[in-house]
């Protein structure tokens, strides 16, 4: 068994040449873990996820894959550690769901190949796993917002990486594909993936995280188990609004604004 | 008393002089004004910048386009290095009014078609600039009788009067003759390197061709213009019996292509590079200078018929037409290439 | 169905490939075909009838050329739309075809032999493509899909300028209608030696496009998500630009400028077998090819005279896109 896969960084700077975005940004991550990078808009989540990913160069700091320096890698290698989902989106072309979830297997092709029917196999066992097998065939231009998504997890288990990155994954969708996506992100932690995403709904964050990341202006503010690093305080603080983290009576967290009270009076 | 009247007479007859203008018709049938004496004339473009030079070199204040440099030995001295000033007319206009100005010339001319484009730019050239702007018919069968009116407007009659008289003679010359033809030859004009462009039946580019007796194998069928690119498939089709080309990529080259091997000229070896020096013998530009192809194609074509040395044919128009001497080596270059069997006939 | 569109991709090249040997200006019998035949076997009939020349030396290659420049152009525009994700993308996006222009019309203006015009065409559209590639590298930070495109637009219309300045200084009886006719394209001229050079060229910017199909479509995905998949988008990109910039370079040397075959065909290649690009590249050349042939046979026997090709492709190709823009897909294909 192989040693247990980190993605580390330490001491990050990150930023365009010549324009610091953030500074001092240490954190870590192993398997059955998830880690939620809360934050406003505008913060500096995607800047980092891109300088983590690789896609582009840290400006200070090191990025480490199980002890390695993402810098020396090349982006096969790259992306047999670690799998990107982007947010769903529409592609130019009008590829069909199996197609789009073929693509994760590039890494794992020879240079010259292309995928063959084991990878065919792989790509609709992957696709049944999160519950859309009946996609394959259709036009991923086609099918909603939250089966995209779906499509494009699916996607990054094809390339078997121990890895996810996720950004912002329930962005612009609907309550209910919300709550599947975020479902099955916790069936994956379960099943020992190591997981990161982003979001700015601090409620998201306390419903799947193992560890928080605060990032606000540029800076880690804080890093640590949900209850302890989203609080009140921290929210109102870089949301600028006067929030309030309330227990549920079944026993959740859940974040609301501090208004005077609950709904008006009809 | 008799002195006073010397006196008004002189005036007035500086008068007469100053005011007198002459009026000309042109091709286009306006009346145009212009001075009694002319010293300095215009052309407006390589065809009448050569009719200019023929007729009254010692007028011209510039050339449309230099000649170039493999040209130069063959004109006059005083001729040579007078400045480029653009051509006002055809495509490519690129005479700037000013130039034209600052050229002061007494008179401008263009030699070629007569369309009412053409007529309404001059119309406009003479209208900024206040010089008159003659335009005269360039059209083969018209060119003694256009040769003449310019000799008349600029005073050189006696020298226009033996080049239209050489014109007429050449044409009478080839019309009689051609009477007697049994058959006549079927000509291809290769143009370009490939050798793939050719002038259609009728055009100016191979006018003199078809006037020389031969038959332009690219008939004109439905397409307009002077230029036509074909393949060497049509050109098979046709099979002409003599190829005449100006291109020298193409001269050099047709011979080690076994497609062009095929065509029946090929293999008679009638294939014949068309003099360029100092002008063009068959187009280039599409003027006076073509007469010597007259003859040229003509006894090529039917040798029996037009039995003259081409050799003294050119002599003779090189020094009535553009008066230098040419010695029997600068002969050989300018007909390299354009007799069967090499130099000599 | 997925292997049967193919098929019919073939036998219609096959159909178009028999009528483009049998149409021409001159009038070719059996009995050429077959002596041409037997003297490609080596049985010697004496010396060759006009009719054995045309079909081997004149009529072969010429359909020969029209196949290998459709299927370059078709080839190269699909490459380039993927690349580029965008469909309405024509393999003159970084000025390829222009630059082979200029080259062209610079050789004919110093009276170059047709070598050296094909010669000075090839170097022209390399070097146009360089030279925008450099000015993109030169761009550092920027978004290179976009760098690339505009560079290519810059250069482009600074190549048409000089072209422009050509046609100006050109002879007007001698050179300025060769040059037009270059510029619309012709395969009237098309020899045997021709396609001996031209195609190991196009062959030699297949191979690349053909071995990495897979990771070219991953491409189309754009430059985060390609990397992110594991593949090194900088170098492929610069790979695939060269390849395609190669057999368009090759084949616009030959047979001039021949506009809308690398924007027309892929889009109708992709509304047959989808966008996958493994499928879309072979479609896209054999449909390139059959459509060339057609289009040749069109130019040289609508009259005596030649019809320049690009002209013939304008006039199937503007209908064809207004068409498509009316039906107003969404995406395309």
């Amino acid at each position: 068994m192989a040693a247990v896969m980190r993605l580390e960084a330490r001491d990050l700077s990150i930023g365009y040449r010549g324009h610091l975005v953030g500074s001092d940004i240490s954190l870590s991550l192993g398997p059955g873990e998830v880690l939620c990078l809360l934050g406003p808009n505008g913060a500096g989540k995607t800047t980092l996820f891109r300088t983590l990913l690789g896609l582009q160069p840290a400006l200070g700091g090191v990025v480490l894959i199980d002890g390695a320096p993402l810098a020396a890698l090349r982006p096969a290698e790259i992306a047999r550690h670690l799998a990107y989902v982007p947010q769903a989106h529409v592609t130019e072309f009008s590829y069909s769901v199996l197609d789009v979830v073929l693509m994760g297997r590039t890494a794992r092709l020879k240079p010259f190949s292309s995928p063959g029917a084991a990878d065919e196999r792989l790509a609709r066992d992957k696709l049944a796993g999160l519950g859309i097998a009946d996609l394959a065939a259709q036009d991923y231009t086609r099918v909603s917002g939250g089966q995209r998504q779906l499509a494009l997890i699916a996607r990054a288990l094809a390339q078997e990486t121990p890895i996810l990155v996720l950004d912002e994954p329930t962005a612009s969708l609907d309550f209910g594909n919300q709550a599947l996506v975020l479902g099955r992100i916790r069936d994956l932690a379960r099943q020992g993936f190591g997981i990161v995403l982003s979001t700015h709904d601090p409620d998201h964050a306390l419903l799947v995280s193992t560890r928080v990341a605060i990032i606000a202006d540029g800076a880690l503010r804080a890093i640590g188990s949900p209850d302890a690093v989203v609080t009140a305080e921290m929210l109102s603080a870089i949301y600028r609004t006067q929030v309030l983290v309330e227990e549920t009576p079944s026993g959740r967290r859940v974040c609301v604004p501090a208004w005077e009270s609950a709904a008006p009076r009809g | 008393m008799v002195r006073r009247h010397a006196l008004v007479l002189m005036i007035m007859g500086l008068l007469s002089t100053a005011l007198a203008a002459r009026e000309t018709g042109d091709a286009t049938g306006r009346r145009i004004p212009v001075p009694d004496r002319i010293a300095r004339v215009m052309a407006a473009g390589p065809t009448a910048a050569v009719v200019l030079y023929v007729l009254a070199p010692d007028l011209m204040v510039g050339w449309p386009s230099a000649p170039r440099p493999n040209e130069r030995e063959f004109i006059r001295p005083s001729a040579r290095d007078l400045p480029e000033l653009g051509r006002l007319t055809g495509r490519g206009d690129t005479a700037n009014v000013e130039v034209v100005l600052k050229a002061r010339p007494d008179l401008i001319f263009d030699f070629g078609s007569v369309t009412p484009t053409f007529a309404s730019l001059a119309a406009r050239v003479q209208e900024q600039t206040g010089i008159p702007y003659l335009l005269i018919d360039g059209h083969l069968d018209h060119t003694a009788a256009s040769l003449r009116e310019l000799g008349r407007v600029f005073g050189v009659s006696d020298r226009a009067e033996a080049v239209a008289r050489y014109v007429e003679d050449t044409e009478r010359l080839i019309d009689e003759r051609l009477k007697d033809v049994p058959a006549r030859r079927r000509v291809y004009l290769a143009r370009e390197p490939n050798g793939l462009e050719t002038g259609l039946a009728g055009s100016i580019n191979t006018e003199i061709i078809e006037r020389a007796g031969g038959i332009n194998v690219a008939e004109r069928g439905s397409g307009r213009g002077g230029i036509a690119n074909v393949s060497i498939e049509q050109v098979l089709a046709w099979a002409p019996d003599t190829i005449i080309t100006w291109d020298a990529n193409f001269f050099a080259s047709y011979a080690a292509d076994p497609v062009w091997g095929a065509v029946p000229a090929v293999k008679a070896k009638r294939v014949f590079l068309a003099p360029r020096l100092p002008f063009g013998w068959i187009d280039a530009p599409p003027s006076i200078n073509r007469v010597i192809g007259l003859r040229w194609i003509a006894g090529l074509l039917y040798p029996e018929i037009f039995p003259e040395d081409i050799r003294a044919s050119a002599r003779e128009f090189i020094t009535l037409f553009y008066q230098i001497d040419v010695s029997d080596s600068q002969l050989d270059r300018i007909l390299a290439g354009a007799q069967p069997g090499g130099r000599g006939r | 169905m997925r292997h049967g569109v193919f098929v019919l991709l073939l036998a219609a090249l096959v159909a178009a490939l028999l009528l483009g040997l049998a149409v021409g200006p001159y009038p070719l019998g059996f009995a050429d075909v077959l002596h041409a035949a037997a003297r490609a076997v080596g049985v010697d009939n004496g010396a060759p009838t006009p009719g054995e020349i045309v079909f081997g030396r004149v009529r072969l290659p010429r359909v020969a050329a029209g196949m290998l420049v459709g299927a370059a152009l078709a080839g190269a525009g699909t490459t380039y739309q993927t690349l580029f994700r965008n469909p309405l993308v024509s393999p003159d996006i970084l000025g390829v075809a222009t630059g082979a222009g200029l080259g062209a019309v610079a050789g004919i203006l110093l009276s170059l032999p047709v070598a050296g015009i094909q010669g000075l065409a090839f170097v022209g559209g390399l070097a146009t493509v360089g030279l925008v590639y450099v000015i993109a590298a030169a761009l550092r930070g920027h978004d290179r899909t976009l760098v690339l495109v505009l560079g290519g637009v810059v250069v482009g219309a600074l190549a048409g300028a000089c072209i422009s300045l050509v046609k100006i200084l050109a002879d007007p009886y001698d050179q300025l209608p060769a040059i037009t006719f270059w510029l619309l394209g012709s395969l009237a001229g098309v020899k045997l030696a021709d396609l001996a050079t031209v195609a190991p060229l196009v062959l030699a910017g297949l191979v690349p496009l053909v071995l990495f199909r897979w990771r070219i479509g991953v491409l189309s995905l754009g430059d985060d998500e390609a990397r992110s998949l594991g593949v090194d988008v900088f170098r492929l990109r610069a790979l695939v630009i060269g390849a395609a910039t190669l057999m368009t370079a090759s084949v616009v040397a030959v047979s001039g400028v021949i506009g809308w075959v690398g924007l027309m065909i892929p889009h109708i290649a992709r509304m047959l077998v989808g966008p996958n690009f493994s499928r879309l590249l072979p479609a896209s050349m054999l449909l390139g090819a059959s459509f060339m042939l057609i289009v040749d046979m069109a130019a040289r026997s609508i009259a005596r005279v030649e019809t320049p090709l690009g002209i013939l492709t304008a006039v199937l190709g503007a209908p064809f896109f207004l068409w498509l823009l009316a039906r107003g897909r969404r995406t395309w294909g």
